[in-house]
């Protein structure tokens, strides 16, 4: 188990009730203060790009997009050259070989090696260590108290039913070893989670409050007895369900000083979560929230997964185009069907549009202070995929919106980082987000990515 | 689509070098089985007494833990799955309740069979939401284990009837007594309720507690004993009677052990074999551990939730269908268990009993109005087992119908082990079949890659045995313009290539050979551990089999002898502190 767990644990014990009104008070100082919090947010989304689409012609080699012509996939993010640090395909060091495909989806953004499973039935790997947007969060937990470490959102994953498939197809984004982070999805229950109402003066309330904060508390300490007697082994089946308890606790603590924790955002009445012909709607609530959750200071890390591993058990229902086709053969096409190229490009340049209207959202949001700067400069939005094609090449595309206050420099093509390990971009992300980092992963594998900040 | 030559080698390597390799390390000098088995003779310690832990764990006895061969192997912490939740629920608080769409669904396991996923903040906080729900629903059947009705005026007699309902209820919720410091710590929290939460009355107050416990970690996951500060730390150790009990049940029959089975192992009768082997026919006999079965067989076959299959718009395909197809691989496994109860029959009944007007077309019989009381047989010339049925065979099938892969696959891997190293994670071969060609001419042409084939050799050809079938398992006798050629040769654990003229023939090749006995006893030895096999395994595998062989393949039996194998009976200590 993490140590980071227990000095939280010992964290929340010392506060005692004073203590409590803490995270109000950061909320309240976050707005407030001169330099406005920088944020982040990762997005995974599948397949990666049709063959050959990951460019931008007249930039090979070349550090100026301003100059440089996106292909047709990328096309939609034409008007944000200027934010945009597109990374030549790095590598995941754990899962590049020839035949690692797509087992990098649950490991790309942990740089650790992965839990070795030599006989068992799944070919998929986890990681042995937590991916750098817990990292981040939890570095950001131990000074500020907000009341979400992170805030995972993801578009229905097909998840996993027993054989159906494999939970690790289904979870970029670990705390630690087995302890996979599960996305909202629900725009409804994050509404109600995250914007709490002000029936702060109805007894019986509080009262449930102060119940289930006993219970949590209970629950977290029966937790600690029980995976005290366990191997270290089953203590990371533990740690997670632990640390679930605690996030809780937190939550409720936020909600128990009475905050109000901003605007929620207007969600349509109606949507289905289980309707694939609703994700746009889905995504666009979610979008919408992620924003009002930033701007109330709810979080400063968030996380977006797009789909699963390989989009299997997925079909694309609003993109006509696609004829139905499940998005994994899909992203196999370009090699094996010559409608596929051409389908997974629809697919590619929904998701562009998506990651623009992201970037639209953040930019239309002022930050307090002289200058016209807006939420976006204070951001970094990372774009990645899990494969550079959905056709089994390794690599990495990664993209870089925002200059996370300065951090990044953007409008480049960085061309020196193809095949470069991308646990180099990690530390920039955590340097970016003023968290000290000299690695993550892997030792051997040290610094910041070369020409990537300003 | 590529095949990379290291997995070609890999496969190669395992095509050439079959079973008999594992069987000759299996079959050095390790001790004798017998001896193994022995039980223990130190298990008469006290097993009841709420505050006492019963038996307590021991090193296994007459193994000379140099003799590593025959030590069982670890029992890994796994939470309860969200079928032995639900009907753990049911036995505790008699409230049928469906599991919420916001609880954690199973995963694939190491096992090759479903488990309960990790909890994280959002599940906890289903399990919460759910489990309070369920605590206040079922309140009558927990004030049923508080020792008085109505709330005593004295308060001492309070407290003591709040304790005796700590100990029956969680008795009954942990699987175990409780421990005394559990009973003080759930006691204290109850004082805690009682003082901050001065609305509630008392039934209210031991209906929180009720929910407190029914999120314990101890309710939620299958924990072994409390071991804290004693006794070793290596070697192996025999569960505790309750443990046991516990692991019995949940393999046996799905849900928490029955009030018969508390009481064997309270009195001592589950430490010897013949005391488990009655309990456990016991608990076969009744209709619950059916149910049970019939998981386990559509988990071993990898037969999906068919109601979200995605399916090309030709079949007409709809999520009842699906779901029709899986119900009536269910009941075709309740007919074998209530007639032969062996693999055979399962492989080759061709009873059916269906209540699905599509379904029933598709089996040929489109005017069949019976329910699922009447039996349906099959045709003769089409249909036989489980691997012939619809549900078995839209599973194993793709959107590109390139059916034979998966099919194949499935034949060699569940009913034959054969070991084919995995593909790339989610792989899938071509989308389509290149119009013009038949599937088997368009396989022939990928295989003919010299990488594919020695990968595919392994499967694909035992994967033509099914072209009778198409996408959602109806009956064809042409593909495209082609008239179907289902011959196929199946490649054998012994090494032999056997031909076979279609999935019928398959089945009944199948049900004849011991070798696949053997496999479908190494899938449920995962089962019942709920693990990886570890090297250990080999011998307590080899004495399950020969049981299973001995029945003659009567699938009861092999949970009989998986129960009683002290594999089962006992644990490594490598997973616990």
């Amino acid at each position: 188990m993490s140590k980071w767990i227990i000095r939280r644990r010992d964290l929340l014990r010392g506060m005692g009730a004073g203590a409590a009104l803490l995270p109000l008070l950061n909320v309240r100082a976050a707005r407030g203060q001169a330099v406005p919090p920088k944020r982040v947010i990762m997005c995974v989304f599948p397949n990666g790009y049709p063959s050959g689409q990951y460019t931008a012609t007249g930039n090979n080699g070349a550090v100026d997009l301003s100059t440089a012509t996106f292909a047709a996939s990328l096309a939609p993010l034409s008007p944000w050259k200027d934010q945009l640090a597109v990374v030549a395909p790095v590598k995941c060091i754990n899962a590049d070989d020839a035949e690692d495909y797509h087992r990098a989806y649950s490991m790309m953004f942990s740089g650790a090696a992965p839990v070795s499973k030599p006989l068992g039935p799944s070919s998929v790997w986890a990681p042995t260590g937590p991916t750098i947007d817990q990292v981040i969060a939890n570095n950001i937990d131990l000074r500020e108290k907000l009341p979400r470490r992170t805030l995972p959102l993801a578009l229905p994953l097909g998840e996993p039913e027993g054989v159906d498939g494999t939970l690790e197809a289904r979870r970029a984004f670990w705390a630690g070893q087995g302890q996979p982070i599960t996305p909202e999805i629900d725009p409804y229950k994050l509404v109600k989670d995250l914007f709490v109402g002000t029936a702060m003066d109805d007894v019986a309330l509080t009262q449930a409050r102060a119940g289930r904060r006993s219970m949590l508390d209970f629950l977290g300490r029966d937790l600690e007895r029980f995976s005290a007697q366990l191997g270290t082994e089953d203590q990371f089946t533990v740690a997670s369900h632990l640390q679930g308890i605690r996030d809780l606790e937190l939550q409720l603590q936020q909600i128990g000083t009475g905050g109000i924790l901003g605007e929620p955002p207007t969600i349509p009445t109606g949507l289905n979560i289980q309707a694939l012909n609703d994700t746009p709607a889905l995504w666009e609530a979610q979008r919408q929230i992620l924003l009002a959750a930033f701007r109330a200071g709810v979080t400063r890390v968030a996380t977006m997964q797009f789909g699963p591993a390989w989009g299997d058990k997925l079909n694309l229902p609003w993109l006509p185009a696609t004829g139905g086709r499940v998005w994994h053969e899909i992203g196999h096409g370009p090699t094996d069907n010559p409608q596929g190229q051409d389908d997974h490009q629809t697919v590619v340049t929904w998701y562009s549009q998506q990651f623009a209207k992201l970037l639209e959202g953040l930019a239309s949001i002022p930050e307090p202070g002289p200058n016209s700067v807006t939420m976006l400069d204070n951001c970094v939005v990372v774009w990645a995929s899990n494969m550079l094609s959905g056709d089994h090449d390794p690599s990495l595309p990664w993209i870089l919106a925002g200059k996370c206050g300065g951090y990044f420099k953007t409008g480049q093509y960085l061309a020196s980082a193809a095949n470069k390990p991308v646990n180099h971009l990690f530390v920039d992300l955590a340097h970016a987000m003023d968290v000290p980092l000299d690695f993550l992963g892997n030792p051997d594998i040290r610094g910041p990515m070369p020409g990537l900040k300003a | 689509m590529k095949f990379t030559w290291f997995r070609c080698a890999h496969a190669a390597r395992f095509l050439v070098l079959p079973f008999s390799l594992l069987f000759a390390e299996g079959c050095t000098g390790v001790a004798s089985t017998g001896s193994a088995r022995g039980e223990p003779t130190n298990t008469d310690s006290d097993p009841g007494g709420p505050q006492v832990m019963p038996g307590g764990p021991q090193v296994m006895p007459g193994v000379d833990p140099t003799a590593s061969a025959l030590l069982p192997g670890p029992k890994p912490l796994r939470r309860l799955t969200n079928f032995e939740l639900k009907n753990t629920l049911w036995e505790l608080l008699a409230v049928d309740a469906p599991v919420p769409e916001t609880l954690p669904r199973d995963v694939l396991s190491e096992s090759g069979f479903s488990e309960g996923s990790v909890i994280s903040r959002l599940e906890a906080e289903a399990i919460m939401e759910w489990t309070g729900t369920l605590a206040q629903q079922g309140v009558a059947r927990i004030m049923a284990s508080a020792p008085c009705a109505t709330a005593p005026a004295d308060r001492a007699l309070q407290d003591e009837c709040v304790s005796g309902f700590i100990s029956n209820f969680g008795m009954r919720a942990f699987r175990r007594p409780v421990t005394a410091a559990e009973s003080t710590e759930f006691f204290s929290y109850y004082r805690d309720v009682l003082r901050t939460q001065q609305s509630y009355g008392f039934e209210q107050s031991i209906g929180v507690l009720a929910h407190l416990m029914l999120q314990s970690p101890r309710f939620l996951y299958h924990a072994g004993s409390p071991i804290a500060a004693m006794g070793p730390t290596s070697g192996a150790v025999r569960l505790d009677a309750y443990e046991l009990a516990s692991r019995m049940s949940y393999f046996l029959s799905g849900s928490m052990p029955d009030a018969s089975l508390f009481e064997a192992a309270l009195n001592g009768r589950l430490a010897s074999t013949e005391g488990i082997q009655q309990e456990a026919r016991r608990l076969l006999s009744d209709p619950q551990s059916k149910v049970q079965i019939e998981e386990i067989m559509l988990q071993w076959l990898g037969i999906e939730d068919l109601r979200k299959k995605i399916k090309d718009a030709r079949y007409s395909f709809t999520p009842e269908l699906g779901q029709a197809m899986v119900d009536e691989t269910r009941r075709l496994v309740d007919s074998v268990l209530d007639g032969e109860g062996t693999l055979a029959s399962l492989l080759l009944s061709r009873t059916a009993y269906v209540d699905n007007g599509a379904l029933a077309a598709l089996y040929g019989h489109p005017g069949f109005t019976g329910n699922n009381l009447t039996p349906l047989q099959l045709k003769e010339t089409e249909r036989s087992g489980i691997l012939t049925r619809a549900a078995f065979l839209t599973s194993k099938s793709l959107g590109s119908e390139l059916n034979p892969i998966k099919r194949g696959l499935a034949v060699v891997g569940k009913l034959l082990c054969l070991n084919v190293p995995p593909p790339p994670a989610g792989f899938v071969p071509p989308d389509h079949v290149d119009p013009g060609l038949s599937t088997r001419e368009f396989l022939k042409r990928h295989d003919a890659n010299a990488c594919a084939s020695a990968c595919h050799a392994m499967f694909t050809p035992a994967g033509f045995a099914f072209e009778n079938y198409d996408g959602v398992g109806a009956y064809r006798t042409v593909d495209g313009a082609e008239t179907i050629d289902a011959s196929a040769s199946v490649y054998f654990p012994d090494g032999t290539t056997r031909p076979v003229v279609n999935a019928l023939e398959l089945s009944q090749l199948l049900a004849a050979d011991a070798a696949t006995g053997d496999c479908f006893a190494d899938h449920w030895f995962r089962r019942a551990l709920r693990r990886r096999d570890i090297p250990n395994d080999e011998g307590h595998r080899r004495e399950v089999k020969q049981a299973f062989r001995g029945a003659t393949g009567n699938i009861r039996e092999l949970m009989v002898a998986l129960v009683t194998s002290t594999a089962f009976t006992h644990r490594s200590l490598e997973s616990a502190k």
